[in-house]
């Protein structure tokens, strides 16, 4: 009997060790079916660009006798960027998905390289940003968006926006509006005349023709833009550390100016929205970044790939589709033969006014480390001094992938 | 005869049967607690020892051997040294804090009888609320235009403060927010323990002429050492760990001001997805606490022996 409880025991363990070992590795390839997986990581809302675009491939496949389904499911943001990589490099996952530059680190490896003719590349001004490992772009931008500045024209119905092409216009601008400024703009005390986010540091950067990375891909961070951050709360047109974020202050008609994205429009709270008029952000030169095609899962082959290539090729060059996804995200697009307009005062106006716009979208860990770069320095009310939170950032800096910056800023390193 | 011989046999039989069910129902609860342990203790331990020697990302399908190296990155990266200081003020502040209050309590709910039942439940109350609602809110009780402390200030004329957005202040912000949360739970202990003290004892000493304080220092708390090293420890082990009221009311900001190594192995995992380095910082952490346990076992357990 006591031999009998050994041996029981001893199996237990041996058989809870080594479940979790058998249970890992890689499943089957899903069956060749009718019905196509994707994922997007928000509702019909949000991306309903992206839900025509699929809606109206699927009835042009219809009519040349391919027909199938969707299966499209949602995935909240937040778990999006862990759970597809996961999924995919475990043999299952979606089919069809949408990428974002951001978290190209963890997703370019997941996707099949795109099926191209050289013809067709040359009907985009820029398709090898995110090659594949045979040199094949695995996703190409389909619109290229700007950050831009809001103003609340019910708290600033002044605010000359024409004097905002510089820095310095800008912020005399400001000036105008702080309370008990003497000025006859001056707003009411508790609402700030501007907010920002730290997105802003990339475009000050440029601005001064610096990039955050050298040829060779090492870390560049330092202390450019402080002095310039720290004078607009100096200037008291901002209080950076202690207010809500840009959006919040926009939606919350407690800032009267905010640089921002251009979906904000789009999601500002019905109080503000017919208030709010977008304009360029100040300056020689802005950043830019990417809206993408969809990817390919990697483990997709034969005719369910080439299906789902056709759909990429249709969502990058049917021109009503196109139009859509640009018009949705109040950008420019890639696709050279596109032409879109926007009204006066909306973010996709701004967008193409924007001057000089520097291609570059950074990697997530990269924003972590510019957003602690910034708070983390004593000008913005932190104990650190400049030098060591800048020696600090770098550091940081140096243990992520930087070759995604790197070849960003390799197109434009020369002509800052 | 026979009769006799068979019913004690039949007794004997009886007596083996309920020992075999007995030993049944061990092998059954001994399994179940391996199954337990192994799977969601030792597992996961062993496999993060391992995987911190190792470039580690699940999401790129990454698993490259790289010795020491990011043990050798993490003690040259001056946020291990933020955080890892971050964590001892945290935690030292938090557990004092807690242990003393929840005596103090303790000290006036054994001294009275009507209510006592009352008052430890209030005292208890924060306890059973979810921390994740409890940080949401005291965001919103530090906030520093309209939260509630800030009203108070302001009504007796004294200076607004930044709370969760001051660099100098954030870290302790939090700290008072747990000490609120859990002084309860060490409410409920403490007072067990004093309940447990021998009134004789008490008496004694009174008799001998000791005051209050002496008697408490004499008697009582000699008494209650083994409830004092519980609620130490305890106290000790969770907040080394602390990570969800960092995650909600500061997120380690602001910029890094009031990261800890919990907050440090999540950033590492989930926005720089460096698994590997992840579970290098993770290891430390739980070399650390165990060390600093034992340290305090065996100063604490020495003490009782004398």
């Amino acid at each position: 009997m006591k031999k009998l409880k050994v041996i029981v025991i001893l199996l237990t363990i041996l058989a809870s060790i080594s479940m979790p070992i058998f249970s890992a590795g890689e499943k089957e390839a899903k069956s060749a079916d009718s019905k196509i997986t994707v994922w997007i990581p928000g509702d019909e809302e949000e991306y309903g660009f992206y839900f025509e675009a699929l809606a109206s491939f699927k009835d042009k496949m219809a009519k040349e006798n391919k027909t199938f389904d969707y299966v499209i499911e949602q995935q909240p943001w937040s778990d999006y960027w862990t759970k597809l990589p996961l999924e995919v490099n475990n043999g299952r996952g979606p089919d069809l998905f949408l990428t974002h530059p951001g978290y190209d680190v963890n997703i370019r490896g997941i996707c099949s390289e795109l099926t191209l003719s050289q013809d067709e590349k040359n009907q985009f001004f820029i398709t090898d940003l995110y090659l594949g490992p045979n040199g094949e772009p695995v996703y190409i931008p389909t619109t290229f968006v700007s950050k831009v500045m809001y103003v609340n024209r019910a708290l600033a119905p002044n605010f000359n926006v024409a004097n905002c092409k510089t820095w310095e216009g800008f912020v005399s601008e400001l000036q105008k509006l702080v309370p008990n400024s003497g000025s006859a703009d001056a707003l009411k005390e508790g609402i700030i005349p501007f907010q920002y986010s730290y997105h802003m540091l990339y475009d000050l950067r440029y601005n001064e023709g610096k990039t955050f990375t050298d040829a060779n891909g090492k870390t560049m961070l330092d202390d450019t833009g402080f002095d310039f951050l720290k004078s607009l709360d100096d200037k008291k047109v901002t209080n950076y550390v202690v207010r809500e974020g840009a959006e919040d202050e926009l939606n919350n008609a407690t800032a009267a100016v905010v640089y921002g994205e251009p979906w904000m429009e789009f999601w500002a709270s019905p109080e503000v929205k017919g208030d709010i008029e977008a304009f360029p952000v100040p300056g020689k030169h802005t950043t830019k970044a990417l809206e993408l095609s969809f990817g390919i899962n990697k483990n997709v082959k034969g005719e369910r790939y080439n299906l789902l290539n056709e759909y990429v090729k249709y969502m990058l060059m049917d021109e009503s589709a196109n139009t859509a996804i640009v018009k949705g995200s109040s950008g420019t697009p890639n696709l050279k033969t596109l032409n879109v307009k926007y009204s006066l005062g909306t973010a996709g106006a701004a967008n193409v006014n924007t001057g000089a716009s520097l291609l570059f979208l950074p990697s997530q860990p990269f924003e972590v480390i510019v957003k602690n770069l910034m708070a983390d320095w004593e000008g913005l009310g932190s104990t650190k001094t400049r030098e060591e939170t800048v020696k600090n950032a770098n550091y940081a800096a140096n243990q992520i992938d930087l070759n995604v910056i790197k070849v960003q800023e390799d197109l434009f390193r020369n002509k800052l | 005869m026979n009769q006799i011989k068979k019913i004690k046999t039949g007794n004997k039989i009886n007596s083996l049967q309920k020992e075999d069910n007995k030993s049944l129902f061990f092998i059954i609860g001994i399994v179940v607690l391996i199954l337990y342990y192994t799977i969601l203790f030792i597992y996961p331990l062993a496999l993060a020892i391992i995987r911190s020697f190792y470039d580690w990302n699940p999401l790129r399908g990454t698993l490259k051997y790289t010795g020491v190296e990011n043990y050798h990155n993490l003690f040259r990266n001056p946020l291990f040294y933020i955080s890892l200081k971050n964590t001892f003020i945290f935690t030292v502040l938090a557990v004092i804090g807690r242990v003393i209050i929840s005596l103090l309590i303790a000290l006036g709910l054994v001294s009275i009888t009507k209510g006592r039942n009352f008052l430890r439940s209030a005292y208890f109350l924060p306890v059973i609320m979810p921390i994740v609602a409890v940080s949401i809110i005291w965001v919103w009780v530090y906030h520093p235009q309209v939260g509630l402390l800030n009203m108070f200030l302001d009504a007796f004329g004294l200076q607004k403060q930044l709370f969760l957005k001051s660099p100098n202040q954030a870290l302790y912000s939090v700290v008072v927010m747990v000490i609120w949360k859990d002084v309860g739970y060490s409410v409920i202990i403490f007072t067990a323990g004093l309940l447990g003290v021998p009134q004789n004892l008490k008496e004694a000493a009174w008799i001998d002429g000791a005051n209050r304080r002496k008697t408490f220092l004499v008697v009582t708390l000699p008494a209650i050492m083994p409830t004092f090293t519980f609620v130490l420890i305890t106290a000790l082990i969770s907040y080394f760990q602390s990570f969800v009221e960092i995650f909600i009311m500061t997120g380690g900001g602001p910029g890094t001001s009031s990261y800890v190594l919990s907050y440090l192995i999540f950033d590492q995992a989930f926005k720089s997805f460096n698994f590997g380095y992840a579970s290098a910082i993770s290891v430390v952490l739980f070399t650390l606490i165990t060390v600093v346990t034992v340290i305090q076992l065996k100063l604490l357990q020495g003490g009782n022996e004398e």
